[in-house]
């Protein structure tokens, strides 16, 4: 087992968070999630839509990520034809090994639909793919308390993504509160964004390198499931957190594990 | 050295060969050129423009390239902002070996420019970057001449293609054309999976006897390595690309 084995790529459909000018990113961006993943030496993604890409069907999509390891599908849990293509495709493409439930930044969507929509989506997807396909859940790492752990609780896999450069430091702190917010055994995977998405500007190299030092020491200590880098979008955008991330990778993803 | 270390990809932007249906290909192609690499197992790529596309400066499409073991560029003859952008990526990546004409040798593009011309090229490229980069050239059966000789000097490598189906039963008898042609330049074979010219499925059976002979080809090394005709038709449903796909499979790993 390597270090590559344990990353992954947040993958969008190149452009999508240029698209519209809403996150104030400057040039312009082609490279596929596939390209990413041989970039960064990740052999994992995780397929994000975004603004209506990858169209559905995503049998197509499916096939083109048949060449990766292990994909797991992000859906809004409240998109129907979203989340029914996803667990018919997991059907036939065995590298599809987990859904993760996308939600908003301020966790309202977990209070306003309800212990009983996560149990009910956990139950559903379990009876389709089985008991043993993962659900993963996004979870906002500073907001993690008692009140999210209901919700916490229905999933396999808990997603993380500190979205600005300052969380860098206080990693360590969000860890200790969601290990106690969270259930024994729950596995996470934790993301390292190559821009500051709240507030419009750049994430420093000396973040990245912080996060990314961090996430290895816990993985390499079995603390955590895997690294996500996000992503494709902001890869070949010049960005020094990109570059940051690609020689950090070039150093560590074919060390053992 | 394993037999894979001697494929190659024709690299182009995707959906490029569907374009106005000029080859009457099936299906939507999404495939890129590292995509097309990844897929059929394939460590070396001709990234070549079509159509303006990629557009320069190349450093975008060239990071993606860069666990590729070599990467040829494409270039077009009178076009110096082009040539200067190759020569500019070409020493920011290593493993940019060459920059390659595509649809080089037809005689219009021919009556255009003497040999002096492809000569101040290939010295710009040799000499103008960080690093020196060679000149290969496409060269098609069709114009297998001996009025392309002077040109041919020029070069530092020739990829023979056969794009019209119609003659791949004279494969061999056309190759050696082509080595009597280019003397001891090194030779590469370019290998369709579309019968482009005809707009029409290649049968499995020419697709057999045209890997066989240059797979043969390779293994007494009168060829440097072969090329596959592209990402382009990569993921259209061709049977062709699976019956590539799996030859691959089955010979990449022997050592050559």
């Amino acid at each position: 087992m390597k270090i590559s084995d344990k990353l992954w790529i947040w993958g969008l459909d190149p452009g999508a968070d240029h698209y519209g000018g809403e996150n104030a990113l400057a040039g312009s961006n082609r490279m596929t999630p596939i390209e990413a993943c041989d970039y960064f030496s990740a052999r994992n993604i995780i397929r994000v839509s975004k603004h209506g890409y990858p169209k559905r069907p995503y049998d197509r999509e499916a096939d083109r990520l048949s060449l990766m390891d292990r994909v797991v599908w992000a859906v809004d849990p409240e998109d129907e034809a979203m989340v029914s293509d996803v667990i018919r495709i997991a059907k036939y493409h065995k590298n599809i090994q987990g859904i993760l439930l996308l939600t908003d930044h301020s966790h309202k969507d977990f209070y306003r639909r309800g212990t009983h929509f996560y149990e009910s989506f956990r139950k559903r997807v379990k009876d389709e793919l089985g008991e043993d396909f993962p659900i993963w859940i996004q979870v906002h790492a500073m907001k993690v308390c008692a009140l999210t752990k209901p919700y916490t609780d229905t999933a396999d896999v808990l997603y993380l993504c500190p979205p600005t450069a300052e969380e860098c430091a206080n990693l360590t702190l969000y860890r200790e509160i969601l290990d106690r917010w969270t259930e024994p055994g729950t596995k996470q995977v934790w993301g390292c964004v190559f821009w500051d998405f709240k507030n419009r500007k750049i994430m420093s190299s000396y973040a990245t390198r912080q996060y990314l030092t961090t996430y290895l020491d816990w993985l390499k200590k079995g603390d955590i499931e895997g690294i996500c880098l996000y992503g494709n979008t902001l890869a070949d955008t010049k960005l020094g957190a990109a570059f940051e991330a690609k020689a950090w990778a070039d150093v560590y993803a074919k060390e053992e594990l | 050295m394993k037999l894979r270390d001697k494929l190659w990809l024709w690299g182009q932007t995707p959906n490029l060969h569907h374009i106005y249906n000029l080859y009457g290909l099936p299906g939507v192609n999404y495939m890129t050129p590292l995509e097309g690499a990844l897929y059929f197992g394939i460590p070396n790529m001709c990234r070549v423009e079509i159509g303006g596309w990629p557009e320069a400066p190349f450093e975008q499409e060239a990071m993606v390239l860069d666990h590729m073991q070599n990467v040829v560029w494409g270039v077009r003859p009178n076009d110096p902002e082009m040539l200067d952008a190759v020569i500019e990526v070409g020493g920011d990546h290593p493993n940019i070996r060459a920059a390659i004409l595509d649809d080089f040798f037809s005689d219009t593009k021919l009556a255009k420019q003497p040999p002096s011309a492809i000569a101040d090229l290939r010295e710009k490229l040799h000499t103008a970057g960080k690093r020196p980069l060679d000149l290969w050239s496409v060269l098609y059966c069709t114009e297998l001449y001996e009025n392309r000789i002077p040109y041919i000097k020029e070069c530092d490598a020739i990829t023979f293609w056969t794009i019209d189906a119609n003659y791949l039963p004279d494969l061999e008898k056309n190759f050696k054309k082509a080595r009597a042609i280019c003397g001891d330049k090194p030779l590469y074979c370019g290998m369709y999976m579309w019968d482009y010219d005809n707009k029409r499925h290649i049968p499995l059976s020419l697709m057999q006897y045209q890997v066989d002979v240059l797979y043969h080809l390779l293994k007494i090394g009168q060829i440097e390595g072969i090329i596959l005709c592209s990402n382009c038709v990569g993921d259209i449903g061709l049977e062709a690309v699976t019956f590539m796909r799996n030859w691959i499979k089955t010979h990449g790993d022997e050592e050559i």
